[in-house]
Protein backbone atom coordinates (compact mmCIF):
# COMPACT_ATOMS: atom_id res chain seq x y z
CA UNK A 1 0.00 0.00 0.00
CA UNK A 2 2.43 2.26 0.84
CA UNK A 3 5.50 2.62 -2.07
CA UNK A 4 9.07 3.15 -2.09
CA UNK A 5 9.97 6.83 -1.09
CA UNK A 6 11.08 8.09 -4.98
CA UNK A 7 7.20 6.72 -6.23
CA UNK A 8 5.68 8.38 -3.19
CA UNK A 9 7.60 11.69 -4.11
CA UNK A 10 6.43 11.14 -7.61
CA UNK A 11 2.94 10.39 -6.50
CA UNK A 12 3.16 13.54 -4.47
CA UNK A 13 4.07 15.28 -7.45
CA UNK A 14 2.00 13.95 -9.92
CA UNK A 15 -0.67 14.83 -7.24
CA UNK A 16 0.03 18.60 -7.58
CA UNK A 17 -0.23 18.72 -10.82
CA UNK A 18 -3.85 16.73 -11.09
CA UNK A 19 -5.07 19.04 -8.23
CA UNK A 20 -3.77 22.29 -10.38
CA UNK A 21 -5.81 20.31 -13.09
CA UNK A 22 -8.89 19.64 -10.75
CA UNK A 23 -8.87 23.17 -9.84
CA UNK A 24 -9.58 24.52 -13.43
CA UNK A 25 -12.74 21.51 -13.75
CA UNK A 26 -10.79 19.03 -15.19
CA UNK A 27 -12.76 15.69 -14.81
CA UNK A 28 -10.18 13.16 -15.82
CA UNK A 29 -7.87 14.56 -13.36
CA UNK A 30 -10.64 14.30 -10.44
CA UNK A 31 -10.97 10.83 -12.17
CA UNK A 32 -7.22 9.76 -11.91
CA UNK A 33 -7.05 11.23 -7.75
CA UNK A 34 -9.75 9.03 -7.38
CA UNK A 35 -8.71 6.39 -8.09
CA UNK A 36 -5.39 6.92 -6.96
CA UNK A 37 -6.58 7.22 -2.97
CA UNK A 38 -9.86 5.37 -3.14
CA UNK A 39 -8.67 1.86 -2.20
CA UNK A 40 -7.44 3.21 0.98
CA UNK A 41 -9.39 5.54 1.73
CA UNK A 42 -12.61 2.87 1.32
CA UNK A 43 -10.56 0.52 3.77
CA UNK A 44 -9.92 3.39 6.23
CA UNK A 45 -13.65 4.68 6.17
CA UNK A 46 -14.35 0.73 6.83
CA UNK A 47 -11.85 0.59 9.94
CA UNK A 48 -14.03 4.19 11.43
CA UNK A 49 -17.74 2.86 10.42
CA UNK A 50 -17.62 -0.99 10.49
CA UNK A 51 -19.54 -2.06 7.71
CA UNK A 52 -19.24 -1.82 3.90
CA UNK A 53 -22.37 0.64 2.81
CA UNK A 54 -21.73 3.14 5.71
CA UNK A 55 -17.69 3.30 4.24
CA UNK A 56 -18.92 3.67 0.69
CA UNK A 57 -21.26 6.72 1.49
CA UNK A 58 -18.43 8.11 3.97
CA UNK A 59 -15.66 7.90 0.95
CA UNK A 60 -18.40 9.65 -1.68
CA UNK A 61 -18.73 12.06 0.74
CA UNK A 62 -15.00 12.83 1.53
CA UNK A 63 -14.10 12.89 -2.33
CA UNK A 64 -17.12 15.37 -3.24
CA UNK A 65 -16.28 17.86 0.27
CA UNK A 66 -12.95 17.00 -1.00
CA UNK A 67 -13.47 18.86 -4.44
CA UNK A 68 -15.59 21.62 -2.74
CA UNK A 69 -12.54 22.18 -0.74
CA UNK A 70 -10.08 22.23 -3.52
CA UNK A 71 -9.28 25.56 -3.43
CA UNK A 72 -8.13 25.70 -0.06
CA UNK A 73 -5.75 22.96 -0.49
CA UNK A 74 -2.35 24.48 0.45
CA UNK A 75 -0.26 23.30 -2.58
CA UNK A 76 3.18 23.28 -0.82
CA UNK A 77 2.14 19.79 1.28
CA UNK A 78 1.26 16.05 0.04
CA UNK A 79 -2.51 15.50 -0.76
CA UNK A 80 -2.90 12.46 0.49
CA UNK A 81 -3.02 13.70 4.41
CA UNK A 82 -5.17 16.60 3.66
CA UNK A 83 -7.56 14.46 1.90
CA UNK A 84 -7.71 11.48 4.15
CA UNK A 85 -7.93 14.06 7.55
CA UNK A 86 -11.11 15.42 5.69
CA UNK A 87 -12.46 11.74 5.20
CA UNK A 88 -11.42 10.84 9.06
CA UNK A 89 -13.32 14.36 10.86
CA UNK A 90 -16.56 13.52 8.28
CA UNK A 91 -16.33 10.16 9.22
CA UNK A 92 -16.21 10.43 13.41
CA UNK A 93 -18.86 13.30 12.95
CA UNK A 94 -20.83 10.74 10.91
CA UNK A 95 -20.47 8.39 13.73
CA UNK A 96 -21.58 11.12 16.45
CA UNK A 97 -24.73 11.95 13.90
CA UNK A 98 -26.41 8.71 12.64
CA UNK A 99 -27.14 5.45 13.98
CA UNK A 100 -25.03 3.07 11.97
CA UNK A 101 -26.40 0.22 10.66
CA UNK A 102 -25.22 -2.99 12.44
CA UNK A 103 -23.08 -5.53 10.39
CA UNK A 104 -21.44 -8.57 11.00
CA UNK A 105 -17.91 -8.09 10.36
CA UNK A 106 -16.63 -10.05 7.06
CA UNK A 107 -14.88 -12.89 7.62
CA UNK A 108 -11.28 -12.75 6.32
CA UNK A 109 -8.95 -15.50 7.89
CA UNK A 110 -10.62 -18.81 6.57
CA UNK A 111 -9.73 -22.29 7.94
CA UNK A 112 -7.89 -24.37 5.80
CA UNK A 113 -10.02 -27.97 4.76
CA UNK A 114 -7.22 -29.93 7.00
CA UNK A 115 -7.85 -28.21 10.47
CA UNK A 116 -8.98 -30.24 12.53
CA UNK A 117 -12.51 -29.51 14.53
CA UNK A 118 -10.98 -28.14 17.82
CA UNK A 119 -8.58 -25.64 16.12
CA UNK A 120 -11.46 -24.36 13.85
CA UNK A 121 -13.23 -23.84 17.19
CA UNK A 122 -10.56 -22.15 18.49
CA UNK A 123 -9.33 -20.52 16.16
CA UNK A 124 -12.60 -19.09 15.07
CA UNK A 125 -13.04 -17.77 19.24
CA UNK A 126 -9.60 -16.05 18.97
CA UNK A 127 -10.75 -14.41 16.00
CA UNK A 128 -14.09 -13.40 17.63
CA UNK A 129 -12.16 -12.37 20.72
CA UNK A 130 -9.74 -10.14 18.74
CA UNK A 131 -12.72 -8.28 16.42
CA UNK A 132 -14.59 -7.55 19.58
CA UNK A 133 -11.36 -5.95 21.01
CA UNK A 134 -11.02 -4.60 17.68
CA UNK A 135 -14.62 -3.12 17.83
CA UNK A 136 -14.71 -1.62 21.26
CA UNK A 137 -11.23 0.47 20.69
CA UNK A 138 -12.00 4.26 20.01
CA UNK A 139 -12.18 5.10 16.60
CA UNK A 140 -8.40 7.15 16.93
CA UNK A 141 -6.91 4.02 18.93
CA UNK A 142 -8.38 1.43 16.12
CA UNK A 143 -7.07 4.03 12.97
CA UNK A 144 -3.86 4.48 14.38
CA UNK A 145 -2.86 0.65 14.62
CA UNK A 146 -4.53 -0.20 11.70
CA UNK A 147 -2.42 2.18 9.71
CA UNK A 148 0.65 1.66 11.53
CA UNK A 149 0.77 -1.89 11.51
CA UNK A 150 -1.48 -3.08 8.54
CA UNK A 151 -0.97 -0.13 6.50
CA UNK A 152 2.71 0.17 7.06
CA UNK A 153 2.32 4.39 7.65
CA UNK A 154 4.83 5.94 10.02
CA UNK A 155 3.70 8.07 12.84
CA UNK A 156 4.30 11.68 11.38
CA UNK A 157 2.28 9.96 7.97
CA UNK A 158 -0.73 9.22 10.84
CA UNK A 159 -0.20 12.15 12.74
CA UNK A 160 -0.53 14.24 9.42
CA UNK A 161 -3.53 12.76 8.42
CA UNK A 162 -5.20 13.15 11.39
CA UNK A 163 -4.28 16.31 12.10
CA UNK A 164 -2.70 15.09 16.20
CA UNK A 165 0.98 15.31 17.30
CA UNK A 166 3.15 12.48 16.99
CA UNK A 167 3.49 11.74 20.39
CA UNK A 168 -0.68 11.39 20.22
CA UNK A 169 -0.27 9.01 18.03
CA UNK A 170 2.36 7.10 19.63
CA UNK A 171 0.24 6.95 22.57
CA UNK A 172 -2.59 6.43 20.89
CA UNK A 173 -0.76 3.38 19.25
CA UNK A 174 0.51 2.08 22.61
CA UNK A 175 -2.74 1.92 24.16
CA UNK A 176 -4.25 -0.05 21.56
CA UNK A 177 -1.41 -2.07 21.19
CA UNK A 178 -1.78 -3.28 24.86
CA UNK A 179 -5.65 -3.77 24.24
CA UNK A 180 -5.17 -6.41 21.47
CA UNK A 181 -2.18 -7.78 22.77
CA UNK A 182 -4.39 -8.25 25.93
CA UNK A 183 -7.05 -9.69 24.11
CA UNK A 184 -5.02 -12.54 22.28
CA UNK A 185 -3.34 -13.23 25.89
CA UNK A 186 -6.07 -13.74 27.44
CA UNK A 187 -7.09 -16.64 25.01
CA UNK A 188 -3.97 -18.09 25.03
CA UNK A 189 -4.09 -18.75 28.86
CA UNK B 1 11.39 -3.20 26.83
CA UNK B 2 9.57 0.50 27.39
CA UNK B 3 6.00 -0.58 26.20
CA UNK B 4 5.76 -3.89 28.65
CA UNK B 5 5.93 -1.33 31.74
CA UNK B 6 3.63 0.64 29.86
CA UNK B 7 5.66 3.45 29.29
CA UNK B 8 5.10 4.93 25.89
CA UNK B 9 8.46 5.07 23.76
CA UNK B 10 9.84 8.09 22.85
CA UNK B 11 11.21 6.68 18.97
CA UNK B 12 9.53 5.25 16.02
CA UNK B 13 7.73 1.98 17.65
CA UNK B 14 8.91 -1.55 16.06
CA UNK B 15 6.33 -3.03 14.00
CA UNK B 16 4.08 -6.11 14.80
CA UNK B 17 3.84 -8.49 12.27
CA UNK B 18 1.59 -10.65 14.26
CA UNK B 19 -0.95 -8.12 15.11
CA UNK B 20 -1.08 -6.69 11.43
CA UNK B 21 -1.76 -10.16 10.66
CA UNK B 22 -4.53 -10.60 13.14
CA UNK B 23 -5.73 -6.74 12.24
CA UNK B 24 -6.11 -8.58 8.88
CA UNK B 25 -7.84 -11.15 9.48
CA UNK B 26 -10.48 -9.41 11.71
CA UNK B 27 -10.56 -6.55 9.39
CA UNK B 28 -11.60 -9.02 6.18
CA UNK B 29 -10.64 -8.27 2.78
CA UNK B 30 -9.82 -5.49 0.88
CA UNK B 31 -13.28 -4.35 -1.37
CA UNK B 32 -12.88 -6.40 -4.78
CA UNK B 33 -11.96 -4.22 -7.62
CA UNK B 34 -15.90 -4.67 -8.86
CA UNK B 35 -16.75 -2.66 -5.91
CA UNK B 36 -14.32 0.06 -5.84
CA UNK B 37 -15.07 0.45 -9.58
CA UNK B 38 -18.99 1.15 -8.93
CA UNK B 39 -17.92 3.24 -6.00
CA UNK B 40 -15.74 5.05 -8.38
CA UNK B 41 -18.04 5.46 -10.69
CA UNK B 42 -20.66 7.09 -8.07
CA UNK B 43 -18.37 9.37 -7.37
CA UNK B 44 -17.74 10.32 -11.09
CA UNK B 45 -21.41 10.66 -11.38
CA UNK B 46 -21.83 13.05 -8.45
CA UNK B 47 -18.91 15.13 -9.35
CA UNK B 48 -20.23 16.09 -12.54
CA UNK B 49 -21.89 19.45 -11.33
CA UNK B 50 -18.97 20.70 -9.12
CA UNK B 51 -16.44 20.03 -11.97
CA UNK B 52 -18.75 21.75 -14.44
CA UNK B 53 -19.07 24.67 -12.21
CA UNK B 54 -15.28 24.99 -11.64
CA UNK B 55 -14.83 24.59 -15.26
CA UNK B 56 -17.29 27.91 -15.61
CA UNK B 57 -15.51 29.64 -12.70
CA UNK B 58 -11.99 29.07 -14.33
CA UNK B 59 -12.87 30.53 -17.81
CA UNK B 60 -14.34 33.73 -16.09
CA UNK B 61 -11.46 34.22 -13.90
CA UNK B 62 -9.41 34.54 -17.01
CA UNK B 63 -11.59 36.83 -18.23
CA UNK B 64 -11.40 38.81 -15.54
CA UNK B 65 -7.65 38.55 -15.41
CA UNK B 66 -7.10 39.67 -19.09
CA UNK B 67 -9.75 42.55 -18.46
CA UNK B 68 -7.93 44.10 -15.97
CA UNK B 69 -5.02 43.60 -18.38
CA UNK B 70 -6.68 45.05 -21.23
CA UNK B 71 -7.85 47.50 -19.23
CA UNK B 72 -4.52 48.88 -17.58
CA UNK B 73 -3.01 49.04 -21.43
CA UNK B 74 -6.06 51.01 -22.73
CA UNK B 75 -5.57 53.57 -19.83
CA UNK B 76 -1.94 53.96 -20.88
CA UNK B 77 -2.86 54.39 -24.62
CA UNK B 78 -4.96 57.13 -24.22
CA UNK B 79 -2.59 58.85 -21.93
CA UNK B 80 0.28 58.09 -24.59
CA UNK B 81 -2.62 59.44 -27.04
CA UNK B 82 -3.64 62.52 -25.39
CA UNK B 83 0.14 63.47 -24.45
CA UNK B 84 1.31 63.18 -28.25
CA UNK B 85 -1.74 64.84 -29.42
CA UNK B 86 -1.79 67.65 -26.99
CA UNK B 87 2.51 68.14 -28.83
CA UNK B 88 0.82 67.83 -32.33
CA UNK B 89 -1.44 70.69 -31.18
CA UNK B 90 1.19 72.86 -29.75
CA UNK B 91 3.14 71.98 -32.87
CA UNK B 92 0.53 73.14 -35.26
CA UNK B 93 -0.13 77.06 -32.94
CA UNK B 94 -3.71 75.44 -32.64
CA UNK B 95 -3.33 76.17 -28.40
CA UNK B 96 -3.16 79.83 -27.95
CA UNK B 97 -5.53 80.65 -30.70
CA UNK B 98 -8.15 80.77 -28.54
CA UNK B 99 -8.95 84.21 -29.74
CA UNK B 100 -9.19 83.06 -32.96
CA UNK B 101 -13.04 82.40 -32.59
CA UNK B 102 -13.66 85.87 -30.70
CA UNK B 103 -12.07 87.88 -33.74
CA UNK B 104 -13.74 85.98 -36.57
CA UNK B 105 -17.19 86.13 -34.63
CA UNK B 106 -16.79 90.20 -33.90
CA UNK B 107 -16.03 90.59 -37.33
CA UNK B 108 -19.58 88.75 -38.22
CA UNK B 109 -21.17 91.23 -35.58
CA UNK B 110 -23.78 93.10 -38.07
CA UNK B 111 -25.89 89.72 -38.70
CA UNK B 112 -23.60 87.47 -40.66
CA UNK B 113 -24.97 83.88 -40.27
CA UNK B 114 -23.70 81.48 -37.33
CA UNK B 115 -22.07 78.89 -40.49
CA UNK B 116 -19.82 81.45 -41.92
CA UNK B 117 -18.41 82.64 -38.47
CA UNK B 118 -18.08 78.41 -37.43
CA UNK B 119 -16.29 78.62 -40.77
CA UNK B 120 -14.00 81.02 -40.73
CA UNK B 121 -13.14 80.85 -37.39
CA UNK B 122 -11.84 77.13 -37.83
CA UNK B 123 -10.24 78.76 -40.77
CA UNK B 124 -8.21 80.90 -38.55
CA UNK B 125 -7.21 78.21 -36.49
CA UNK B 126 -9.86 77.37 -33.91
CA UNK B 127 -10.31 74.09 -32.62
CA UNK B 128 -13.62 72.45 -33.11
CA UNK B 129 -13.66 71.98 -28.68
CA UNK B 130 -13.16 76.19 -28.91
CA UNK B 131 -15.51 76.24 -31.14
CA UNK B 132 -18.17 73.72 -29.69
CA UNK B 133 -17.52 76.20 -26.10
CA UNK B 134 -18.49 79.54 -27.98
CA UNK B 135 -21.28 77.87 -29.64
CA UNK B 136 -23.05 75.89 -26.37
CA UNK B 137 -20.98 77.32 -23.49
CA UNK B 138 -18.02 75.21 -21.51
CA UNK B 139 -18.80 72.30 -20.34
CA UNK B 140 -18.84 73.47 -16.62
CA UNK B 141 -21.52 75.49 -16.70
CA UNK B 142 -19.50 78.19 -15.06
CA UNK B 143 -20.20 80.36 -18.30
CA UNK B 144 -24.40 80.51 -17.91
CA UNK B 145 -23.78 82.11 -13.96
CA UNK B 146 -21.01 84.53 -15.59
CA UNK B 147 -23.80 85.84 -18.19
CA UNK B 148 -26.26 85.80 -15.20
CA UNK B 149 -23.82 88.22 -13.29
CA UNK B 150 -23.22 90.53 -16.01
CA UNK B 151 -27.03 91.26 -16.48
Amino acid sequence: MVGSAASDDADVVDDRALVDRVKQGDAAAYDVLVRRHLSRATMVARRLLGNVEDAEDLVQEAFIRALDRIATFDQTRAFAPWFFRLLINTGINARKARALRASEPERGDYPSRDENPLEMAEREELRERFVAALAALPPRQRLVVSMFEVDGLSTAEIAESLGISRETVRWHHHQARQALRHALAMFRG
Amino acid sequence: MNEERGVVSLSEPERDPHLAHAIRAAEGPAASMARLELLRARIAAAAVAALEARRDRAWWEWMARWARTEVALAAAATLFAAVLGGATLIGRGEIGSDTAFASAAAQSIGGAPLDSVVTRALAGGASSEQVMNALVGPPSGEWLLTQAVER
